[in-house]
């Protein structure tokens, strides 16, 4: 009983202990470093398993790091929604990570292999950090390892795409962490905590005396996470980093990071907050209309790109969108939407990155244009893809429909029809850029032009994975959502 | 009529028969052809025999079936006798179809996939009219949607692409527009059975209405929105083409029954329920019925290929339905007569025109001619073919006798009476019209028989042919149905018809005239000798002149007009927009390069090298790129004009772009905060 009640610390002791022994492993013991990962990964994701059932059970509970209450010491907190923040970062990276083995091999070289373990590792987490602390420097922190190691697990192909877009990268995402830590000094100067709950309790009052600091410190804020997450007219960086990126990085990057940004705003919105400064002024007004922007020009952009993963990457923007739009429409329905999206769009981009890493490693082609009839001869990754593109499109059968459905009536719920029409819209406009490629792929009439390697089972595996995973979000998508929706409620 | 309650789960199966079987068919090699016939065959023969044995349990009441924890809702299946009208035609139309198939498509290529999506679409369609709650109905609605698609592009030629494509991207925004309407609806009632709701819909009735009518109006093929119909029906394999153009546009018939009849009526007695809406819905839905039925007449006279032909002769008949329907609906409690009409036309469509797409199959299938110019006197090669054939266009051209006579009867009827109780100018021309449009039927009919069956044998065309039994029989059966049912019209409206008008809740006075409905009095005989008249004085002078020849300008056609420039138009808009935010940023880089490359002149002669390699590669790199290389040069010149400053100082390169997108966001949102809160 003893070792499970630091079950909270253990994960991120894990994840950070391995992160740190896989390049001696990989110097020493070659064979043994890639399964140790797996392994911790699986180890952490049976504790997070492990500490969802007990917040079922005994409700929100505290871990103090050292033992140490909260003024002084590191707090952290499992409730339902972090718990499942939780579980989708390590159940996620698990399974891009089982991908990713093969898939390095051919896009990377091999004595770096090991420190793209140990990158890895320190952005699974560093995201899980982010998922259970409870204290502001700390998510400060965790935020700066995160930015460094995703910069760094782009550059590691050593090429010049890779290596100018991390940068572009490192100092964007800098910029962002910078007013971050403004934001939180600003905070900190008129409440004297770091700790998120004494900074609510102390917030309202503050708000009262100091507003201007407050308004600036939101602000900040919203920059702040925008950035990171690629919130509309701030993703500038995104399409780069996440298309010359190696695939299991852009899968991880794509599917995962730019998610765990929307969570923070969320816990800065609805935890750290006081419900009155939400109330008084529009931030999510703001959050709404830049994320409307984003899901529609991210889609548009979409549309014209020749380059597969770039065009993935351009969909990410739309898709963040609708985890914002959730966060925005402040209304638990839409919210339930919008975290479902949050694990739907993290399995379904996740897929496609890997789909996309098969294409290039089979044929080495890029292009879309030169994918016509390559279902002939990747059956099953086309199939997945279709899938996927499906769950984007939001076709039913997919957990793509489940969370628009949930997000359409949350902005029903408050009487906006007009975010409806958006989220249908580009719809529509994902329908325009995806369906081409399938149809291509499975329909055209010439045999596909290139040379095709065989895929290995190790590639294959995740990608029948995701497929049924998101089929059965689509299908079975009850259990999630009542527990989105218990934990939701703790917020409102 | 008190209605009996079943639950059963046979209408499950029914749907899940056929897609368990296709998915399992798919895994058969390529080679396996038997298996795989017998795969369909029994999966459709399964289906049909299951519906029939929901027969009895349909005049006496409903059959649920309920499948909770799947999707969000549940899956809820709801079959009354109007789903079960809808079932017994599918399957029965998919049965036939199937038969065919195994002679139609024995010289087809990717046979496999072309069973499987084939059996897949039937169990999709199934659920769409077993479907008891408008999210059910629209998952399966969608199904259905992405299914077809696959049989639509089955030859995957230039022309098949373009017409699926097209079908596609009506059907996705038909499918969000129908998914809008249910949000709407959900949001509204906070349930999704079909039930009466109309008061409930307060001032959003409008837009639910509207966008349920674009969901299934796409699928049925009502002008404006029948564009993808004429090219998507004709590129399919014959078969398909029956079902499409017999079953799958009838989903969307099926949708628009349920929602203006259901939906859109009051619930229960003394309610407070708009009349005037249903009146004016009713009257618009008639109206589109009309002229779709009018212009898909005139478009199909004026076409030359055979399968064209049935497709636009496929939009105006789905003209005579939607025109029944609408009467039933603004007639409110009084329009059984139109409703059991356009039910009755469902029904009779379905059967002559999958009978017709399957006859016109049989002769593409082997003279591999579709074009009524090279075709001509195949009466003399196939008998059979050439008399089932023209009993089954006598049944579309209404022809006392045989099975579209009644129907039309029935909605000519309905419009008569609409007029003689409101006395409205407008219904009167109406039904004018709608005589036209059926003289034409019969002028479109007359000069496809004329095309095909009579005539000189082109020399090509001149051996001898043979089909197969299968072929042979389906097409007698079809035409025998086509027989049967105009011989003994009262039979079916008693059966089913009347029945389905009364769980509807139409009146008894307006339900009594049904009941021994004389067809064969002089009266609606006398009607339709005044069509065949009509139809002789349009089609010998216009033929004897070459009328029919003419092709319509393209201002005239809907697609060029609006569907095509309209997203053209909205996507310039954002491209034409970033084209020139691109175009500046290029010339803002090559105005620094510029002056890069001038000062380094005058740098000393040590750097040469380097510098003009990398001024050489700048170059190529430019001009490689150079497409817009004109337009960027009158850029420049209007950029110069427009802003002038200094660029050797200020250039946005050596400016950070996107720290710049940073700060100025930061700024507008301080700016929006900053202003709100103080």
């Amino acid at each position: 009983m003893g070792l499970t009640n630091h079950f909270p610390a253990l994960i991120l002791a894990i994840l950070l202990g391995i992160s740190f022994l896989s390049p001696i492993l990989f110097r020493w013991v070659r064979k043994a470093s890639a399964p140790a990962l797996l392994l911790s990964l699986f180890l952490a994701l049976v504790m997070a398993v492990y500490l969802l059932i007990q917040t079922t059970q005994v409700g929100e509970f505290s871990y103090y790091m050292g033992g140490w209450p909260p003024p002084w010491g590191i707090e952290l907190k499992i409730n339902l929604i972090r718990a499942y923040m939780l579980i989708v970062v390590l159940a996620v990276s698990l399974w891009i990570m089982v991908y990713a083995l093969k898939d390095l091999e051919h896009e990377l070289k091999t004595d770096v292999l090991g420190w793209y373990y140990t990158l890895y590792a320190l952005v699974v987490a560093s995201m899980a950090g982010m998922a259970l602390t409870n204290d502001l420097f700390n998510l400060f922190v965790l935020m700066e390892i995160c930015a460094i190691s995703a910069c760094a697990i782009i550059s590691i192909k050593e090429d010049r795409a890779c290596l100018e877009a991390s940068f572009k990268y490192l100092i964007l995402s800098a910029m962002g962490t910078g007013c971050f830590l403004l934001g939180v000094a600003m905070v900190y100067m008129v409440t004297g905590h770091m700790n998120y709950d004494l900074v609510n309790e102390y917030l309202p009052v503050a708000v009262e005396q100091y507003p201007n600091n407050m308004f600036a410190a939101s602000a900040l804020f919203i920059v702040a996470f925008g950035t990171k997450a690629a919130l509309f007219p701030l993703h500038v960086w995104l399409p780069d980093a996440h298309a010359s990126a190696p695939s299991p990085s852009s899968a991880m990057l794509s599917g995962l990071v730019i998610k765990i940004y929307a969570f923070g705003l969320f816990i800065v919105f609805y935890q750290i907050f006081p419900r009155s400064l939400l109330d008084s002024i529009p931030l999510n007004e703001i959050i709404l209309w830049l994320s409307s922007m984003g899901i529609m020009f991210g889609s548009i952009f979409a549309m014209v790109q020749v380059d597969l993963k770039k065009m993935l990457a351009y969909s990410s923007i739309g898709q963040i969108g609708y985890v914002f739009l959730g966060i925005g429409l402040d209304d638990t329905i839409a919210m339930t939407g919008g975290f479902y999206h949050l694990l739907v769009h993290a399995i379904m981009k996740s897929m496609l990155f890997m789909c996309a890493g098969v294409i290039i490693y089979t044929t080495g082609i890029r292009q879309i244009k030169q994918l016509g009839g390559i279902g002939q001869v990747l059956p099953i990754t086309m199939i997945a893809f279709t899938i996927g593109s499906a769950s984007m499109i939001g076709i039913p059968g997919t957990g793509g429909l489940i969370s628009k459905w949930y997000l359409a009536l949350g902005a029903l719920e408050i009487g906006r029809p007009i975010f409806v029409v958006i989220i249908l819209a580009s719809s529509l406009l994902n329908a325009i850029y995806y369906m081409p490629i399938i149809v291509n792929a499975f329909m055209q009439q010439e045999e596909f032009a290139y040379e095709v390697k065989a895929v290995p089972r190790q590639m294959l595996i995740p990608l029948i994975i995701g497929m049924i995973a998101i089929v059965f979000l689509g299908v079975f998508s009850r259990p999630v959502i009542v527990l989105l929706e218990n934990g939701l409620q703790l917020f409102f | 009529m008190d209605s009996v309650l079943f639950i059963s789960y046979v209408p499950l199966y029914v749907v899940l028969v056929p897609i368990i079987t296709s998915i399992s068919l798919y895994f058969f090699p390529e080679s396996q052809m038997l298996v795989r016939k017998a795969g369909c065959f029994f999966a459709s023969l399964f289906s049909l025999g299951g519906v029939i044995w929901l027969m009895p349990y349909m005049l006496e009441g409903y059959v649920y079936c309920y499948l909770i924890e799947f999707m969000q809702f549940g899956l809820f299946f709801k079959v009354d006798i109007i789903s079960w009208v809808f079932a017994f035609l599918i399957t029965l139309v998919y049965f036939l179809s199937v038969i065919f198939s195994f002679s139609y498509m024995s010289f087809e290529h990717n046979l496999r996939r072309y069973y499987s999506f084939l059996i897949f679409t039937l169990g999709a369609i199934l659920g769409v009219v077993f479907a008891g709650d408008y999210f059910s109905l629209f998952i399966f609605f969608e199904i259905m949607t992405f299914s077809s698609f696959v049989l639509v592009i089955h030859k995957q030629d230039r022309e098949a692409m373009q017409a699926g494509s097209l079908y596609l991207y009506m059907a996705i925004i038909g499918g969000l527009a129908l998914l809008f309407a249910i949000l709407l609806l959900y949001g509204c009632t906070g349930h999704l059975d079909m039930v009466p709701a109309l008061e409930v819909l307060g001032n959003q009735r409008f837009s639910i209405l509207l966008l349920f009518m674009i969901g299934f109006g796409i699928k049925a093929g009502l002008i404006p929105l029948h564009i993808w119909l004429p090219l998507a029906h004709p590129v399919a394999p014959s078969p398909a083409s029956a079902l499409l153009s017999g079953i799958m546009i009838k989903a969307g018939a099926y949708g628009i029954l349920r929602i203006s009849l259901i939906l859109f009526r009051p619930a229960g007695e003394g309610s407070t329920a708009d009349w005037a809406f249903i009146f004016n819905s009713g009257y618009i839905l008639m109206w589109i019925g009309i002229i779709t039925m009018l212009a898909g007449a005139l478009m199909a006279l004026l076409q030359s290929n055979t399968k064209r032909i049935l497709a636009y002769s496929s939009i105006s008949q789905m003209g005579y339905i939607a025109t029944g329907l609408g009467v039933a609906i603004f007639m409110g409690l009084e329009g059984a007569m139109g409703f059991t009409g356009s039910l009755y036309h469902i029904a009779n469509h379905a059967i002559f025109k999958a009978g017709l797409f399957s006859m016109i199959g049989v002769v593409y299938m082997l003279t591999h001619e579709l074009d009524m110019s090279r075709l001509g006197g195949m009466a003399r090669k196939m008998p059979l073919v050439t008399l089932t054939f023209l009993i089954a266009a006598l049944g579309i051209a209404g022809i006392p006798g045989f099975n579209g006579f009644a129907s039309k009867t029935l909605i000519h009827d309905s419009l008569l009476i609409a007029h003689s109780d409101l006395g409205i100018y407008g219904i009167f021309v109406a039904e004018r019209v709608f005589v036209i449009a059926s003289a034409l039927t019969i002028c479109y009919f007359v000069k496809l028989f004329h095309g095909v069956f009579l005539g000189q044998v082109p020399e090509k065309l001149d051996h001898k042919y043979s089909l197969s039994l299968s072929a042979n029989f389906v097409m007698v059966v079809f035409a025998a149905l086509v027989l049967i049912t105009g011989l003994f019209p009262n039979l079916l409206l008693e059966l089913l018809f009347i029945p389905g008008a009364q769980i509807l809740g139409f009146s008894d006075s307006s339900l009594q005239p049904l009941f021994g409905f004389g067809f064969f009095e002089w009266y609606p005989l006398r009607k339709m000798l005044v069509v065949i008249l009509l139809a002789l004085l349009i089609y010998m002078p216009a033929s004897a002149r070459g009328w029919f020849d003419w092709t319509p300008p393209p201002w005239l056609s809907i697609q060029k007009v609006v569907f095509k420039p309209l997203p053209q138009l909205i996507l310039s808009f954002f491209f034409r927009g970033f084209n020139i935010n691109d175009m500046a940023m290029g010339q803002f880089y090559e105005h620094t390069d510029n002056d890069n490359n001038k000062r380094e002149d005058y740098l000393g002669e040590l750097e040469i090298f380097p510098d003009s390699a990398h001024d050489e590669a700048g170059q190529s790199a430019y001009y490689t790129s150079g497409k817009g290389l004109n337009r960027d040069r009158q850029l420049k010149q209007h950029f110069r004009s427009f802003f002038w400053w200094d660029q050797d100082q200020w250039t946005i390169k050596n400016l950070n772009f996107d720290n710049l997108l940073l700060v100025f966001v930061l700024g507008v949102i301080l700016f929006i905060v900053f202003s709100y809160g103080s």
